[in-house]
């Protein structure tokens, strides 16, 4: 066993859930390390709710091992693990004030009545709630109750707090300023921050790490950056972010690993994948990297140009969407407005005929054979 | 009661100061009908039931309109009803704590575990018997009790006692046992009508706050469901003040309760001497029925909050 | 359902204070009732009565032959009966009543009306003396049709009762603890006991008669075992053994040993009993009183009552049916339940009446059997 001082603050080794025959959690191993925003991410299903009530202890495991801080806890009960949660519906409770709400985990730890008064201002100032703290759950807002529930778990100082889609219930700009909140209050507090989400941009905006989940398995750990610009496979291209994929194959153009479009435009790709020889494989480009016009493409770069005609332009406020039906597929391109001004430029696009390019350094080649995991489990909603 | 029905107009929202009379009768027409049935068939006799309380009866079973306090005397003086009064109050109360601590393991597995649908339907079940009468299920449970009685043949058959035992019927135990089987049900539909509203996410909560399970049941979940618990209680206390039938044909001549001195009163048209007796129940249900309210309202107000 | 005391003293007094809202909805049945079977001949009237009192069968049959319908509602007791009367006055046109209670009670209250029993023709068919009772006879007339009768014995399981008694005192031996099953109605207990005591008058007993009474109440608590709310109760608790002694009405015996019981005999204790005897009485302004007469002389008639005698086992006082019972083959039987012995009988027994000590009994009765 590891020492506690250099232990990860989560370990999970080889778990497995079951619920009867179906199978929540295959053979899972994952490390978070202390101090991270951690993001379970994946759609519903996947078992990203299931590895956070494992890490609460709130069910039991199945096989292999769950440890904190390096100590094995596969057996301990929810209430003697140094781990809290903010719950999904934050799960306040209704005949309590807001300051008891914060000072119900203190007074059950039996701390002076002191030193609860002090923790209860302290959340509750960390929250933004002072004012609020003689009011009931039924007199705050979705927001407030999120807050409360965040003051609440944090008030005992934990090792870890999990939040399980804590913004799920909030509208869509209360949930942007929770993120950027959530945020601060991690850098504020130092604590291992476990965050469950179905919402890529919750995740790619404030973890530090993010496990894309589908399946019961773990996908690909990375970075935001590495899972946006590297996915391993197409399901996790799909899901984060939005992508541009062309079928095709792996093939050689003499001077390197190349992929060849349907239409014959053969690409240039900086390695041959793993895994990608065998079974059906998709090059994606992002968006943001496709370059659309009327003329051919400017500046240095040895980009990829196919012909298309643009089928649907869409203004989007910061950016003009336009889709490009091309003969290797369809192709979304994204033009951000500022430094010039081709609004009349991208209008006139609309059933024209276009060019379409990109880096090749910028397209990834993917698996394309295992669509089970976003297709069919992305219609499932929300929880997880 | 009646204070609070007037506290409850003096408390009426500020918008209706302004409306006018006739505005306010309409507004008030829909309650007539309950207005009628609470003044008619409950203040006028409750009152009526005082008047007589302090006449008496003569010979001829007449009531005489002549004031005394003595069916009163009687009561206080009378050591057998103030004592049968206290063992009715200690039967209700046994019989009260074990209806809930049944009621609530039925309606708490029902309202957590089981899909609302099925929790409907075993619900049911529950009640079903009692839509036949009354006298049969007591008369059931006095074969069931009884000396030649099914437990008794069952626990002979099993060689558990030698002889048929007489002490399971006619007598406190007897019924004890017909009063909780009778009020269970009651006490499970307001339960299971307070926890199929409780969000039991909350004593994961508690228990994720480092709650053990007893202290998030004690913290959490009773003071959210007091309301039920009170009303649970109220509908299983106070009928049995009231019980008659199931102590003389259960009770046997060793277990009769309150209301079968009352009602011996009325049985030979001693209604002055009987009316006394209802009417300091009657005065001490009220009173238990205020103190009860006010808890109701003080966790009404905190989980409205 | 259960009526807790409240309820009941509640709905007792909504009875009196709504008196005259129920007048007028009864009076709209009746009403209703008359406008349906309304000519001279038929029609519907009012009676309270026990249940014994008819068969369901005959009143079918004579509402077929002569259109009178009765409308019974359940008469539960005599003081009951009487405070119902009380309120109700001329909604009902007959009731029944016991032996003292007819004159002492609804004739002294002016409810009742005294007829010539002799008008009707059917009552040529009782016995003479049952139409010729002092308590019932005023100059106006007499107060009721006479039904039936009984006085109340002690009967015992021979197995389980030795030596044979012949006493009310055996109510009181420590032997038969728990195994007493006796009527639900506390002033008959304590006018056992006052008979157990060597009192005549049970139903007027003087303070000092009730003080020696209390103590028998005392000894005879512990043997009840429980109390009858109706008569199969009792029959029933003899024929399954829980009880070895009950008391009620003659014809127990044969009751226990259809019902597949153990042996009981029944006797009337050496000291006296109380006893009852019944009629139908003629309401005061009856509003259907013309249906009565011609009802009764159907309903009275030997082959009814016969009958009634076979279904509810008790006598009663048509001479005409014994002799029926007699052709019937069923003279043993109603040998065994005194038929033909009413007047010798009825004169050995104190009868049921309001008596000045019913409410002392009454507290007696509660100080020594509440807890």
């Amino acid at each position: 066993m590891t020492g506690a001082g250099t232990a990860p603050a989560i370990e999970l080794i080889n778990v497995t859930k079951r619920y009867g025959e179906a199978v929540a959690l295959d053979r899972v191993s994952l490390q978070i390390e202390s101090g991270e925003f951690f993001c379970l991410l994946g759609p519903s299903g996947c078992g990203k709710t299931t590895t956070l009530n494992l890490i609460g202890g709130f069910i039991p495991l199945t096989s292999g091992e769950l440890r904190i801080e390096g100590q094995r806890v596969n057996d301990l009960p929810p209430h003697q693990r140094d781990v809290n949660t903010v719950f999904q519906n934050y799960a306040l409770f209704p005949h309590m004030s807001v300051a008891d709400n914060v000072a119900f985990g203190l007074r059950m730890e039996s701390l002076p009545d002191d030193e609860i008064g002090r923790r209860v201002g302290e959340y509750l100032e960390l929250v933004g709630l002072s004012e609020y703290r003689d009011r009931y759950p039924g007199q705050l807002s979705g927001g407030q109750a999120q807050r409360v529930a965040l003051a609440r778990a944090l008030a005992k100082r934990p090792t870890v707090l999990l939040l399980d889609e804590p913004l799920g219930a909030l509208d869509l700009k209360l949930r942007k300023q929770m993120q950027v909140e959530l945020a601060r209050i991690h850098r504020q507090v130092g604590t291992t921050f476990v965050f469950v989400t179905h919402d890529q941009e919750e995740a790619l905006s404030m973890a530090t790490r993010i496990a894309v989940m589908a399946g019961g398995h773990v996908r690909q750990i990375g970075t935001p950056r590495e899972i946006y610009l590297g996915p391993v496979d197409r399901f996790v291209a799909d899901f984060i972010g939005e992508s541009n994929f062309l079928d095709g194959r792996v093939a050689s153009n003499g001077q390197g690993p190349a992929f060849q479009l349907s239409n014959g435009t053969v690409v240039p790709i900086p390695t041959e994948p793993d895994g990608t020889q065998n079974g059906r494989v998709a090059l994606m480009i992002r968006p943001e990297s496709v370059g659309v016009g009327r003329g051919a493409p400017g500046g240095m770069t040895p980009n990829v140009v196919i012909d298309g005609r643009a089928t649907n332009v869409a203004f989007m406020g910061n950016h003009t969407r336009i889709t490009v039906q091309t003969d290797a597929g369809i192709l979304v391109a994204l033009r951000f407005h500022g430094e010039s001004d081709e609004q009349a430029v991208e209008e006139e696009m609309l059933d024209q005929e276009v060019h379409v390019w990109w880096d090749p350094r910028e397209s990834t080649v993917v698996t394309a054979d295992d669509l089970r995991g976003s297709e069919e489990e992305l219609r499932g909603g929300p929880e997880g | 009661m009646a204070s609070e029905i007037v506290g409850g107009a003096a408390l009426a929202p500020p918008t209706a100061i302004g409306v006018r009379r006739g505005a306010r009768l309409r507004q008030l027409a829909p309650f007539l009908p309950a207005a009628v049935i609470i003044v008619g068939l409950f203040l006028v006799p409750l009152a009526l039931m005082f008047a007589f309380s302090f006449w008496s009866t003569d010979e001829n079973l007449d009531v005489i309109p002549v004031w005394t306090l003595e069916n009163y005397q009687n009561f206080f003086t009378n050591p057998t009803y103030v004592r049968t009064l206290f063992k009715t109050m200690v039967i209700g109360t046994g019989v009260t704590i074990v209806c809930l601590a049944v009621a609530f393991a039925v309606a708490y597995f029902l309202a957590r575990y089981v899909s609302r649908q099925w929790a409907r339907i075993a619900l049911l079940v529950i009640i079903v018997p009692f839509w036949t009468s009354y006298l049969l299920r007591v008369y059931s449970w006095q074969a069931i009790l009884g000396e030649r009685g099914a437990l008794n043949q069952v626990l002979v058959g099993l060689g558990i006692i030698d002889e048929p035992s007489l002490l399971f019927v006619y007598n406190d135990f007897g019924t004890f046992i017909v009063l909780v089987y009778l009020y269970i049900p009651f006490a499970a539909l307001v339960l299971y009508a307070s926890l199929e509203r409780f969000d039991f996410t909350q004593l994961t909560a508690a228990q994720d706050l480092g709650a053990s399970p007893i202290r998030a049941f004690r913290h959490v979940l009773l003071p959210q469901i007091r309301p039920g618990l009170i009303t649970a209680c109220i509908f299983v206390f106070i009928p049995i003040l009231g019980e008659f039938l199931t102590p003389s044909m259960v009770g046997g001549a060793q277990g009769l309760l309150i209301a079968n001195l009352l009602a011996n009163f009325f049985k030979n048209a001693l209604i002055p001497e009987g009316a006394a007796v209802g009417f300091l129940i009657a005065a001490f249900v009220t009173v238990l029925l205020i103190v009860f309210r006010r808890y109701l309202r003080i966790e009404d107000v905190v989980v409205r909050g | 359902m259960n009526a807790i005391d409240n309820q009941l003293s509640r709905r007792r007094f909504l009875q009196a204070s709504a008196a005259v809202g129920a007048a007028v909805s009864l009076g709209g049945i009746t009403a209703a009732c008359n406008a349906i079977g309304g000519t001279a001949q038929g029609g519907t009237f009012n009676w309270m009565t026990w249940g014994d009192h008819y068969i369901d069968t005959q009143l079918k049959a004579i509402e077929a032959s002569d259109k009178i319908i009765a409308q019974i509602s359940e008469l539960a007791g005599n003081a009951e009966g009487f405070a119902k009367l009380k309120e109700v006055k001329g909604e009902l046109d007959m009731i029944s009543g016991d032996a003292l209670w007819v004159p002492d009670a609804y004739f002294a209250e002016g409810l009742i009306e005294p007829f010539d029993i002799n008008s009707l023709k059917v009552s040529s068919q009782l016995y003479s003396f049952a139409r010729e009772f002092d308590i019932w006879t005023t100059p106006d007339g007499y107060l009721g049709y006479p039904f039936g009768w009984s006085p109340i014995s002690i009967y015992y399981n021979v197995a389980e009762v030795s030596p044979a008694p012949d006493s009310w005192g055996v109510l009181l031996d420590p032997k038969y603890k728990g195994r007493i099953v006796i009527e639900n109605q506390p002033e008959e207990i304590v006018a056992y006991m006052g008979k157990a005591s060597g009192v005549d008058d049970v139903y007027n007993m003087t303070d000092d008669q009730l003080a020696t009474v209390k103590g028998l109440l005392e000894q005879l608590k512990p043997n009840v075992l429980k109390f009858a709310q109706q008569a199969t109760d009792s029959v029933n608790a003899m024929t399954s053994g829980e009880a070895w002694l009950i008391t009620g009405n003659l014809g127990n015996e044969d009751r226990v040993k259809d019902a597949g019981g153990p042996e009981i005999k029944g006797f009337i204790p050496k000291e006296g009993t109380v006893g009852w005897m019944d009629a139908e009485m003629i309401v005061k302004d009856g509003a259907n009183k013309a249906l009565l007469f011609p009802y009764l002389e159907k309903a009275e008639v030997a082959e009814n009552i016969a009958a009634n005698f076979i279904t509810h086992g008790r006598p009663l006082f048509n001479e005409a049916a014994y002799q029926v019972l007699v052709n019937q083959g069923e003279q043993d039987r109603a040998d065994r339940y005194l038929y033909n012995k009413a007047e010798e009988t009825l004169a050995k027994t104190t009868l049921k009446g309001p008596g000045t000590s019913t409410e002392k009994s009454i507290q007696l009765f509660n100080e020594v059997f509440g807890a």
